[in-house]
């Protein structure tokens, strides 16, 4: 019964913490500029991040190695430098995002100066990561983060065309007015799949795999977890994409701000809706800066083979503890100086995908590895599509930098 | 000087140039003229802040929104709004460009003002403000369109 109620609560947490700043404002833009003509990315991109993270989750119990041991281990120290700078630059620029978020919804609640909310927010953010355990905090922020099923009941009351999204269920390539579209469409395609196949998922969901203690017993658990939650959670992304191409489209409005993404389910439901959007939006961008923060102290302090782990006190792993109060006071910092959050997370979305062939590479030959993973090394079909997607997204890294030119930062 | 340690210093350096290139490439472009397509993502940006605008007030018209949240989410369209208008403002173009920029940056303008009228006037101002919002709304999608 326990074990039950483990994998229940991870399947909400999950779920809950599947959609941040970036997903967002990339999947309610995508619906606007091009309907439903990208929802075959939400689903190819929801099965990467399941894949690889299922592999991580698996490496972590049976083998207690965290993503960025394997870096250093599998791409030596200096590729291993390199994609340590690399993960938390985009963790940094993450973060930023989500403490500018922050900063943008407390005002839109309490109304006041953003950069003040934004100093309440990294206070906030400081207070849950020290007092907190790691289970509360992703408790916490995940439950309360489901609040953003609003927006699946708003784009069910919005009126889907389901024909159009059938189609888009199929890869395509849409009818457009300008060469320079077909541009825009792909880098929303590459976009939009690193929004959801971040690194930094992978590199917290492995570490805290660890915090929590798994082992081999936790494989089933593992896969459970992920089978089910993170589809969940992709759902909560189609119904921004929905809400894009059958609210904001007609009304031509390319929402730009958080607060007028949750118009859309203040349309189906009154202030209630709008209410829980921004609600579950707060919990949403919170948790995630929680993680990036984290994600960078995990990542540094795993590649310099220091102690880490939030179980243990300040005391035991000094260093990891200052990593992670860093990332958040630079990140606060960056928000001061006036960066708008929403270009922010463009640009770390973009930068993000280079980085996904080195992030995954590891992951990929550590759990392919019968020496190191025993019996429980890759199946057939976790082999087949762990290779198929790292092709994928080496085409999609090296895409990704050119398309950011050509579309003006996919402005078209 | 081993085998690995060059490779690592090779890796660092490209890294850098590209960080370096990126910057550069940053500055030059931020210091050109405006060409046909800077200006259409400009025309878009702010049709983009008009519709958002003009679809607050009428949700707040209808009652679908607080009052906290309709004046917050003014004052921040507005900000992107002013933004946009004081770097056209600043911004030069070639001679053929010059009348559409002019018409954009009087457009950019209004929008500011309305969403000024919006975020201080009084709560009946809303719906006043949804017509004038819907009309640059469809004027700058109209400069849009000609710049493609």
């Amino acid at each position: 019964m326990k074990s039950f109620l483990e994998i229940f609560l991870g399947i909400l947490t999950a779920m809950g913490g599947f959609v941040e700043i970036g997903e967002l404002v990339f999947s309610v833009n995508a619906g606007v500029k091009f309907r439903y003509n990208l929802l075959w990315i939400e689903v190819l991109g929801t099965v990467g991040i399941i894949v690889f993270s299922e592999m991580s989750g698996r490496v972590a119990a049976v083998t207690g190695q965290p993503v960025f041991s394997l870096i250093r281990q599998r791409d030596g120290y200096g590729a291993g430098l390199l994609t340590l700078i690399a993960a938390n630059a985009v963790s940094l620029l993450t973060c930023v995002a989500e403490i500018g978020g922050l900063a943008l919804l407390l005002k839109l609640l309490f109304g006041g100066n953003y950069f003040v909310l934004a100093i309440i927010a990294l206070v906030g953010l400081l207070a849950a990561v020290w007092f907190l355990s790691f289970q509360a905090i992703e408790r916490i922020f995940g439950m309360l983060g489901l609040c953003l099923l609003v927006f699946v009941g708003a784009a069910l009351y919005l009126g889907p065309s389901w024909s159009e999204a059938a189609n888009g269920l199929i890869p395509n390539i849409p009818q457009v007015e300008t060469k320079q579209d077909y541009w825009l469409y792909a880098y929303f395609a590459v976009a939009l799949m690193s929004s959801i196949m971040l690194p930094y998922e992978v590199y917290f969901y492995a570490s805290g795999a660890i915090e929590d203690g798994w082992n081999a017993s936790m494989i089933n658990a593992n896969r459970m977890i992920i089978l089910v939650g993170f589809p969940l959670g992709s759902l909560l992304a189609v119904a921004l994409m929905f809400c894009g191409a059958s609210y904001f489209n007609p009304q031509m409005v390319e929402p730009q701000l958080p607060g007028t993404a949750a118009l859309a389910p203040a349309a189906a439901f009154g202030k209630w809706g709008l209410s829980l959007a921004i609600v579950g939006m707060f919990f949403a961008f919170g948790g995630a800066a929680i993680e990036n923060a984290l994600t960078g102290a995990y990542n540094l302090a795993q590649f310099l083979g220091w102690n880490w782990g939030k179980y243990r006190t300040p005391k035991d792993a000094p260093r990891f503890h200052l990593a992670w109060i860093l990332m958040f006071v630079v990140a606060a910092v960056t928000v001061m100086t006036g960066v708008d959050p929403v270009e922010v997370v463009e640009y770390s979305i973009i930068f993000a995908v280079v980085i996904l062939p080195l992030t995954y590479l590891p992951v990929l030959l550590a759990a392919s590895d019968e020496d190191y993973m025993g019996p429980f090394k890759n199946g057939w079909l976790a082999a087949i599509l762990g290779w198929a997607y790292f092709v994928l997204i080496c085409i999609a890294a090296l895409a990704a930098i050119p398309l950011l030119i050509i579309t003006h930062g996919g402005k078209g | 000087m081993s085998n690995k340690s060059r490779n690592f210093w090779i890796e660092a350096v490209v890294l850098v140039l590209l960080v370096a290139a990126g910057a550069a490439a940053f500055t030059i472009s931020s210091l050109a003229p405006l060409n046909k397509d800077d200006l259409k993502i400009q025309a878009g940006d702010l049709r983009a802040f008009a519709a958002a605008g003009r679809l607050l007030a009428i949700q707040f018209s209808r009652g679908e929104t607080t009052e906290t949240f309709y004046r917050n989410q003014t004052e921040l369209i507005e900000d992107k709004a002013s933004a946009a208008e004081s770097s056209l403002r600043d911004a030069k173009t070639k001679p053929e460009l010059r009348q559409q920029l002019a018409e954009i940056t009087f457009l950019a303008h209004q929008l500011s003002g309305t969403l000024d009228e919006m975020h201080h006037g009084s709560n009946a101002a809303a719906a006043a403000a949804a017509g004038e919002l819907d009309s640059l709304t469809h004027q700058l999608s109209t400069q849009e369109d000609r710049l493609k």
